[in-house]
């Protein structure tokens, strides 16, 4: 168990989504860590966020998951202390906008920050973790090019049996047809959808469905994607939220779409490897491993 | 780890025999359960055949073989001291059977690793260790958890005890409350065959604690007619 003093603060990072990070040094070793602060109510107790992201991270190490090295708790104030990375996927992408115009990232960037970002999830659900919140502002990278999952504020276990799932996960843009409909019973599936948006976003640079509310999100997945019905999705119909009156819509050519922002030409498996993350039906869609067994990854398997 | 003077204020209300007193001069607002009314009756432990009665009763006959230690004479962690509290707390809080399970499963471990003498004076009442870990489960298991506020009214405590209480529990737990669900199945198995065994067992001892316990409301029902 460290002690606050043993860290040098720094300049802030950012705000997660209940805490500020700020740069630390570790002063007896030298090394850079982030600094994870959560203000606590002396009558409040410990916010279940961070009581889950820290449990859960504790049980999750790997290359593609940010390592939780150390716990501060005092009354007033938490301290989660993870390893230092250098920047994170959303900044990345940003910092490459020319005057207006996103540019999407080198279809080799692409894959390889990919395959490690499913490499992750993967490891996340073997171990029976979702982690509901996949946004390039959780994506952590640095110089290397090591891609890694972080903020696991909105994470939960789902191996053993928990109560009702809470519909209001995931950040709008990546959230999934069946939660944004409503679906209390959403799994693994969940992560994946969010994986697709984000590779969609790699190559583009452009989120793939900027929708500004819930009803729009549906609108904006269904324009590209098609409306689905119950021969495409068994049982869409029986969704809280589902609605007879959606306008209906066939599904486009996601290459006609993608195309136009990236500079270089995508090919066919890259697309197929889309469809297979970003299938309405939560049931069609891909799970992490086999993701992984994807051709477009074939380099790195074979 | 220090106990600071909340701790040793507060730990006489949720002992049983000192019931009678806290409601002499009770400033809280909310009482510890058992309340009135309900002690005589939330002591009478059946194996029944309903699931959720015979795991009450298994956990609370866990959480009493855990606690029970001779050279503890303030705290009565005895059965039919703590059967009360836990089945009054446990449907206050709506909890289901896993949300129990995980938090006799979290109260074992920490009960287990650690010398019971060891343990500051508010960790070795039950009640009040079983409530944390109760409160974590709810956490770790529940989207949307109960606001502190809420846990205060379920259990009486005030808030700043149960937040102090809780950053204790969640360091010597080291912060690993996620459990595996194979480790989850086989303790729930446990749990429930523990019936035939712990039942007697923790019958025998719940009689004599009875007696004991009428000994005790006699004295401080004596006291109260002095005062």
């Amino acid at each position: 168990m460290s002690s606050s003093s043993q860290f040098k603060q720094l300049e802030k990072l950012g705000n997660g989504t209940y805490a500020t990070v700020y740069k630390g040094l570790n002063k007896t070793t030298g090394v850079y860590v982030a600094l994870k602060e959560v203000k606590l109510d002396s009558e409040e107790g410990t916010p279940s966020t961070a009581i889950r992201e820290i449990s859960l991270m504790k049980e999750l190490k790997h290359d593609n998951i940010v390592r939780l090295y150390d716990v501060i708790h005092t009354e007033n104030k938490l301290t989660l202390v993870f390893e230092y990375m250098d920047n994170d996927l959303k900044k990345y992408m940003d910092s490459r906008i020319v005057g207006n115009t996103p540019r999407g990232l080198e279809l080799h960037l692409v894959k390889y920050f990919q395959w490690q970002l499913l490499e992750g999830l993967a490891f996340c659900h073997e171990n029976k973790i979702l982690h509901r919140d996949l946004k390039p502002q959780n994506l952590l990278i640095n110089k290397k090019g090591q891609l890694k999952l972080g903020d696991f504020g909105l994470a939960r276990a789902f191996g053993i049996p928990v109560n009702t799932f809470s519909s209001e996960v995931v950040t709008l843009w990546y959230r999934a047809p069946d939660v944004l409909m409503g679906s209390r019973t959403y799994s693994t599936s969940i992560d994946i959808w969010s994986c697709g948006c984000i590779l969609a976003e790699m190559i583009t640079g452009k989120p793939l469905f900027l929708g500004s509310n819930d009803e729009e999100q549906l609108k904006l997945i269904f324009d590209t994607m098609g409306t689905p019905n119950e021969a495409t999705w068994p049982g869409v119909t029986s969704l809280p939220k589902y609605n007879a009156n959606f306008q209906q819509r066939l599904p486009k050519d996601l290459k006609m779409i993608l195309q136009p922002y990236c500079e270089s030409p995508l090919d066919d498996t890259v697309i197929d490897l889309l469809h297979g993350l970003l299938q309405l039906n939560p049931d069609m869609r891909l799970s992490a491993k086999q993701a992984l067994h994807h051709p477009w990854f074939a380099e790195y398997y074979q | 780890m220090q106990v600071t003077p909340d701790f040793q204020a507060c730990e006489l209300k949720c002992s049983g025999p000192y019931l009678h007193q806290q409601k002499q001069h009770c400033r809280d607002i909310y009482q510890t359960p058992p309340h009135e009314g309900l002690v005589r009756k939330a002591c009478v432990i059946k194996a029944s055949s309903n699931s959720s009665s015979a795991l009450n009763h298994n956990v609370t006959a866990l959480v009493s073989k855990l606690t029970l230690h001779p050279q503890n004479k303030r705290i009565n962690n005895s059965i039919s001291s703590i059967s009360g509290f836990l089945v009054e707390v446990l449907k206050r809080s709506k909890s289901n059977r896993h949300t129990t399970s995980l938090a006799s499963f979290y109260f074992t471990r920490l009960m287990q690793a650690e010398k019971f003498d060891a343990l500051p004076e508010f960790a070795q009442c039950a009640k009040r260790v079983f409530l944390i870990c109760l409160i974590l489960a709810h956490k770790f298991l529940t989207d949307n958890t109960f606001s502190a506020e809420t846990w205060s009214k379920i259990s009486g405590l005030p808030k700043k005890t149960l937040s102090d209480m809780e950053r204790w529990v969640l360091k010597k737990l080291d912060y690993n409350l996620f459990v595996e669900a194979e480790t989850m199945t086989k303790w729930n198995t446990e749990l429930l065959s523990q019936t035939t065994i712990t039942l007697s067992h923790g019958l025998k001892r719940y009689r004599r604690d009875e007696e004991q316990e009428d000994v005790n409301l006699i004295a401080s029902s004596k006291k109260v007619k002095v005062v």
